[in-house]
This record gives structure tokens, sequence and C-alpha cells, in this order.
């Protein structure tokens, strides 16, 4: 218990807390929500750290703990309606015999290097968060945690088929929006 | 040659399908028709065969920006300050109950 002893909760805020919250952000898109479950999971391990084995680093066990609370508010959003706002976004793109209205325009060709632009990462971020809550956990669960489809659908009680309607949306949405924000040669986000 | 008709048909995909299914394919393997299917398009058409990739790309990019999320500590965004002082706050409060309930 000599791991216990040198804890400092406080000093968590300052070495963890960015990171915890990026992490929280990513996954929720909600500035407000990901604050709300860094701070339950640092009372949360305040309140558990005895159980702390000191195996893992501070970090990974605190990473831990607020893989949970995201959880949590993933599942508390699921109860919430599917939105109908995307295939609103299908007949903008799509014409009445399905094919694009527009051209997809060429993306280049090592994106990697864009994420050390701020201003890109703003965007992607950006774009993320204007995912509707349900959507985007699902798609976060899948694409930032790794976890596959099936598993997904079955934690969430979302049929099969509606997840990969969820998914495909969400893809949609999202290309979608980096191309407009970004990637279209009019895009403001460049500037 | 009815049947061989038909099954032509099924083949001509629109680029309205072919997005669903080059999600599908991100999922699980599709079925032979499927694939074939969803070449054949991309042959023709410009657009769904960059779809295809600028997905992949999307996919590429948030992997790599989460772990250059974690490798540096000083990108994106930050903890307002006043965020971190609640915090703080609500750690001290907690831990000060914790101790008088000790007592």
């Amino acid at each position: 218990m000599a791991e216990e002893k040198n804890m400092d909760p406080e000093a968590w805020v300052d070495r963890y807390g960015d990171y915890l919250y990026r992490y929280a952000f990513l996954r929720l898109g909600d500035h407000a929500a990901a604050e709300d479950v860094v701070q339950e999971t640092f009372l949360a391990g305040l309140s558990s750290r005895s159980k702390y084995s000191g195996r893992s680093s501070e970090k990974t066990w605190l990473t831990g703990i607020l893989k949970h609370k995201i959880g949590d508010q993933i599942r508390k959003r699921i109860r919430e309606p599917i939105p109908t706002d995307i295939p609103a976004l299908e007949e903008q793109l799509f014409n009445e015999k399905g094919r694009w209205k527009i051209k997809l325009p060429r993306w280049p060709a090592n994106p990697r290097a864009l994420l050390k632009r701020k201003e890109f990462r703003d965007i992607l971020t950006f774009c993320l968060s204007l995912l509707p809550p349900r959507s985007a956990a699902v798609f976060s669960l899948r694409e930032m945690d790794g976890l596959e489809t099936e598993e997904i659908c079955n934690n969430l009680s979302i049929s099969p088929t509606n997840c990969m309607v969820i998914l495909h949306r969400v893809r949609l949405r999202l290309r979608n929006c980096l191309e407009l924000r970004w990637f279209a040669p009019n895009a403001k986000g460049k500037s | 040659m009815v049947r061989a008709e038909r099954k032509g048909e099924e083949l001509m995909l629109t680029c309205r399908e072919v997005t669903k299914l080059v999600s599908e394919s991100m999922e699980s393997r599709l079925s032979w028709r499927k694939r074939v299917g969803m070449r054949i398009h991309f042959m023709m058409c410009v657009s769904c065969a960059r779809y295809r990739r600028q997905l992949f790309t999307i996919r590429n990019l948030i992997h790599n920006y989460l772990s250059e999320e974690e490798s540096q500590t000083d990108a994106g965004d930050h903890l307002s300050p006043e965020s971190r002082q609640r915090m703080k706050r609500a750690l001290k409060d907690a831990e000060s109950n914790e101790s008088t309930e000790e007592k």
C-alpha cells in the first residue's frame, strides 16, 4: 500500500486532466459532458484508491475508470431517439437516380501530415462533435475503441441492421463535414 | 436468359447503394455478389472509388489522431483553468468528507 500514501488526488488534475479530458471529448463530442466524466473519474479514483494495485501506471488506472464512466454516459444516450435528419443529407448528396450530384474531389495523398496542423485537428474534432450523440457513441466504440460491430450492437441493444445504418450515416456525414470544412477547394478552414 | 439478365441488373448499383456497401465492407466481409457489384461500379465511377478511399483515410486519421494525442501533451484541447479549480475543489471536499467519516 506504499503507492496509496504517495497518491495525491489533487495533483491528478494537473497531471492527467487534459489527457483524460481529450480522451473523453473525442468519444463524447461534447465539452460539458467530457468535463463531467473527468470529474466523476477523479472522484471515483479518490474513493477507490485503496483498491489501486500499483501494477499499472496511475494514468492507465484512471483511464480505465474513465472508460467505465464514458460507457455509462453512452448507455444513457442510447435512450435518445434515432435522429431523422440524416436521410435529408442523403437527399442533398444524391439525385433521384441515386447518383452523386457533385463529383467528389480528390483528397491529398498524405493526410497524416495534416494532423500536425492545429486547424485541421480542430476541424476533425468539430465534425465529430456535430454527430448526434447516439451515433457518435456507436461510431467511437467502433473506430476509437476498436470494438467489433456485433459486440457494440449487443451491448447497446441495437439491432445489427440499425447499427450498420448508424455507422453508414456517420461516415457519410463525417466525410461531408471534412470536405466542406477542409478538403473542398473553397473550404474556409485552411486559411 | 431471363436469369442472366436479372443477375446483370442486380450487379448494377447506384452510388447511393455503393456508399452503403462501402461502409458495410468496413465491418464485415461482403458476399461475392456485393463485392463484384462494388468493383464494377468503382471502375465506372470516380466519385465512389474516392468515397471508399476517403473513408479509409478518415479511419486512419482518427487512429493516428488518438495516438498523437497520447504522445503530445500540448496538442488539442485543454481543460480550462476554471474547470481545473472546480475539480480540485471537488476532490478536496470529497477528501475531507472521507477523513471526517474515518474519525
